[in-house]
């Protein structure tokens, strides 16, 4: 029988993992009856962008991250961080999952790990404590503390301030009116119990920017394992695990509108204005990104078709 | 389990033979996450944790904490305070003493550091002491004891590392702080009180002071109250974080020094040099800790303890009594931040399960830190005195802080059963 | 903080004290600057509605230099914390054999530090890791650790190197 240690940068009881990866490991173990089990470790191992470094250099057996965390290395899904790239986490994952198939499994990005499976955690909004946005001058001299370059590109191109503070420190920075603002994906109002500090969001449909993540274990690990174990690991891999993670996302966002709604909050849809001031902003990085993947080899165009026409499948699934 | 308890009885046996705690936990963390988990596993953790402790912006803090401590020390604020609290209660029985500690509470709340508070207050307090025919019992004893109050009256460096390890919020922890440290300065007040009832010849009264004189020596404790009003307004008004904070304090205090003419080239290269030494010695045991803690994670104890301390889940004050006994054990030998940093990441999740609020337990386990640091063998307030005061011994300093102890004690029991005295204050935090 | 201002035990070393006190000197204009970006950074945001850019990710480089640079002076000046309760019951000779032993074990907690530290910065620049912000790499900053770190465990071997061959004088209280 094998145990496999994993290794959560956010606490255990944090939806995410009690929405995916606590049921991922569950199925597997039931899958397996019983041969494979899952030691969920008290604490991380290292810092959060150091987890994929953890996996491969065997700290730990699985973990999720964030590509944004290793740039240089996964410049091909840094279009997962973009604008309008659906509403549904769960048939936008299955499309990015299969983009990745298509275009970027056969790169040896890698190098050293197994991969489970990406996803994508769904559309981020941009919510603050005194207004809704209407117009790209709204943002004028706005402290917002971002996350990732899509945000901070955003909130910086139309004149405001960009806040930089790690996530977990978003109450405080809030409370006390250090920043005025912030871009978050639904779930984490609740989560962050920032539900109340931020009554005003502006939604972008699609999404004002989204954030690709994936699930990798130990090479070693998973080498190890029996031809059964592997075909019980492998049956939660790919698509399955691009759905499981969406459709986990999906019902966290879904929470925390639930939340913000309770909550009496203004969730108030962007304006025209302001979805044409996005979009513009929104071809400057697709230029970009078709620029850099083409050191890939990548015809990046491309990649973002074949993306948008399969999440467009999976979302009429 | 075998292995954590291995571990720890390892780590303390190579701590007595007098190897640097950081040194020990650095080579047992290592040696037992390669047991635990795997040789290579272990060794790449090594350096990704001492990667992750350095390249940090959240522990900046404790740098510019430390620099605005030792900035303040030199800039003659603690003077004014020992004057100003000596006008008033010097005239009393034990007066000095009592001044002594005054001031101390009042120095804490410009400096994170207990050790820096002590140091500072020695040079200060110690001469009219001397002058007046103080026992160097009582002296250095509030001294040392009235030191312990620079951590828990904000800002603290031990908060902070508390707020940082266990994700509280430091405005909150700071706010939690204050009542306990008054609470602290009222009952070594009463200490001095009790022994000078007992020995009147260990504190002779001093010179009466004057009102108008009085009014006066107030008077030039501004520069304490503003530098205070800075940096705890700019926290809980808003204006910047308490990770920000600590290095406004700093330029802040940095100001109040130039201004006064208290710097010189050659002490402000002394001020940073200190500080900076002091800094990669905390970050050393930092990292020794972290590396510890690693392999307490890859064992079976965190859970072993947790399902333990379940089956008092009816009785969770038995588990808080055990955990009190433990610190006050453990704060015999080690020093604060490594005591803070091994028993935090174990003892955290298990009290927060039997729904203790984690602000309360930080103010306690700051207060347990408070005593360990006058706790022998190795009290480090302590021993920061006798490197101030060479001609006074170690046992001396030990014997003179007992009462004090009793106090820490007592207030101890106080913050644990009634915990609104932590607890109301950060309830007007948001 | 003045802990431990004993005399540098093993500072006469060929360069060794000459060496750790530049980099000291390095770390506390290091720490000095930090204050300043703090304080500009915040009256920045306000004043000028424009925080001090990647005042984040300075301050996170920043102190690892601060760190590492002042190691080898703590290190020289034997300035870490101990359990000194046995020390009255030690004799001269004992205390000299403990001195030798105490610092070429701490030397090698600091090799080993300098040698992982040294494989991560290998897999940083084999991977090309790059800083959030500043897009920038990040491998020289693991390499300058690896060096201090090192310069820091010599100290080490210097100080037991010292206890070895001369008796220790700061031991005489
Ligand atoms: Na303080
Ligand atoms: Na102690």
């Amino acid at each position: 029988d094998v145990v496999l240690t994993y290794s959560s940068w956010l606490p255990w009881t944090h939806p995410v993992n009690t929405a995916i990866y606590i049921p991922w490991m569950e199925g597997i173990e039931a899958a397996s009856e019983g041969r494979i089990t899952f030691k969920r470790l008290p604490k991380p191992v290292a810092s959060p962008p150091a987890h994929l470094d953890a996996v491969r250099t065997g700290q730990a057996d699985v973990a999720f991250a964030v590509h944004g965390y290793s740039r240089n290395q996964f410049t091909p899904y840094i279009f997962g961080e973009f604008p309008f790239l659906g509403d549904s986490a769960k048939a936008s994952s299955i499309a990015f999952q299969r983009t990745h198939d298509k275009f970027l499994s056969e790169m040896d990005l890698y190098k050293g790990v197994h991969l489970i499976g990406v996803n994508l955690h769904g559309p981020g909004q941009v919510h603050h404590s005194k207004m809704n946005m209407t117009k790209p001058a709204d943002f004028e001299g706005q402290k917002i503390r971002t996350g990732g370059p899509v945000p901070l590109a955003i909130v910086e191109a139309w004149g405001g301030v960009s806040i930089r503070q790690p996530a977990p420190k978003s109450y405080e920075i809030l409370s006390s009116g250090i920043a005025d603002g912030i871009t978050f994906p639904f779930e984490s109002l609740p989560s962050f119990k920032i539900t109340e500090l931020v009554p005003y969001t502006t939604t972008m449909p699609g999404g004002w920017y989204n954030s690709s993540h994936y699930l990798v274990m130990n090479k070693r690990a998973y080498d190890g394992l029996t031809d059964e174990d592997k075909a019980v690991v492998d049956q939660f891999s790919g698509e399955a695990y691009a759905a499981l993670a969406g459709g986990g996302w999906d019902e966290i966002n879904a929470i925390g509108l639930e939340a913000a709604n309770a909550a009496g909050n203004s969730i108030v849809e962007a304006s025209e204005e302001l979805k044409t001031a996005l979009s513009e902003l929104n071809d400057t990085f697709v230029a970009d990104y078709i620029k850099e993947a083409e050191g890939f080899g990548l015809n990046g165009q491309e990649v973002i078709d074949y993306f948008k026409a399969e999440a467009e499948k999976a979302g009429s699934m | 389990m075998i292995e954590a308890l291995t571990g720890l009885a390892v780590l303390l046996i190579l701590a007595f033979l007098r190897i640097p705690i950081a040194i020990v936990m650095i080579l047992v963390g290592t040696a037992g996450m390669a047991w635990v988990l795997n040789p290579e596993g272990a060794l790449y953790n090594v350096g990704q944790t001492a990667y992750d402790a350095a390249i940090n912006y959240e522990l900046s803090v404790v740098p510019l904490f430390v620099l605005m401590g030792n900035l303040v020390a030199r800039a003659g604020l603690a003077g004014q305070l020992y004057t100003a609290s000596n006008a008033f209660l010097g005239h009393r029985k034990g007066g000095l003493a009592m001044a002594t500690v005054v001031a101390c509470g009042g120095f804490s709340a410009i400096c994170g550091s207990s050790l820096a508070t002590a140091a500072t207050m020695s040079k200060v307090a110690m001469p009219s002491m001397r002058r007046f025919n103080y026992s160097d019992r009582l002296a250095t004893g509030s001294i040392a004891a009235g030191g312990t109050l620079g951590i828990l009256i904000p800002p603290s460096v031990i908060l902070v590392i508390y707020g940082i390890l266990t994700q509280q919020s430091i405005g909150k922890l700071f706010a939690a702080g204050v009542i306990p440290g008054l609470l602290g300065v009222l009952l070594y007040l009463a200490a001095v009180r009790f022994v000078t009832w007992r020995r009147p010849e260990e504190g002779p009264a001093g010179e009466r002071t004057d009102w108008s004189e009085r009014m006066r020596a107030l008077g030039q404790v501004w520069g304490v109250i503003l530098l205070f009003a800075i940096v705890m307004g700019g926290i809980y008004g808003g204006v910047f974080s308490p990770t920000e904070a600590a290095g406004i304090g700093a330029m802040g205090a940095f100001a109040f020094a130039l201004l006064r003419r208290a710097l010189t080239w050659s002490i402000l290269k002394d001020i940073l040099l200190e500080s900076v030494e002091t800094t990669a010695m905390l970050f050393t045991v930092l990292i020794g800790a972290l590396l510890f803690a690693n392999f307490i994670n890859y064992t079976d104890f965190p859970q072993a303890l947790l399902a333990f301390a379940a089956q008092f889940a009816d009785r969770p004050w038995l588990v808080i009594m055990a955990i009190l006994a433990i610190y006050v054990l453990l704060g015999c030998v080690f020093e604060s931040l490594s005591m803070i940093l091994l028993t935090v990441p174990i003892f955290f999740p298990l009290v927060r399960d039997l729904g203790y609020d984690p602000i309360w337990f930080g103010i306690v386990v700051v207060v347990v830190t408070e005593i360990s640091l006058i706790t022998p063998p190795v009290g480090l307030n302590v021993f920061v005195l006798r490197g101030v005061l060479p001609d006074v011994s170690t046992g001396t300093i030990f014997k003179g802080v007992t009462p004090f102890w009793v106090a820490d004690i007592f207030r101890l029991a106080l913050i644990v059963a009634i915990p609104a005295l932590s607890l109301w204050l950060p309830s007007f935090v948001v | 903080m003045d802990l431990s201002h004993n005399q540098p035990v093993a500072g006469n070393v060929r360069g060794l004290g000459a060496a750790s006190a530049v980099l000291s000197w390095i770390a506390c204009i290091v720490l000095f600057g930090m204050m300043l970006v703090t304080f500009a950074d915040v009256v920045g945001r306000y004043v000028f509605l424009s925080p001090l850019p990647a005042a984040y990710e300075m301050i996170s480089l920043m102190m690892p230099a601060i760190i590492f640079c002042a190691m080898p002076i703590t290190v020289l000046r034997e300035g870490h914390v101990t359990v000194d309760l046995l020390d009255s019951f030690m004799s001269r000779g004992t205390a000299r054999i403990q001195g030798v032993v105490v610092n070429i074990v701490s030397a090698c907690a600091l090799g080993l530090l300098a040698w992982r530290l040294g494989v991560k910065a290998r897999d940083d620049y084999v991977y090309e890791t790059i800083t959030d912000e500043l897009l920038l790499l990040i491998w020289p900053v693991g390499a300058a650790m690896v060096v201090l770190c090192a310069i820091a465990a010599l100290a080490a071997l210097a100080n037991a190197w010292a206890y070895a061959t001369n008796p220790p004088l700061h031991k005489a209280s």
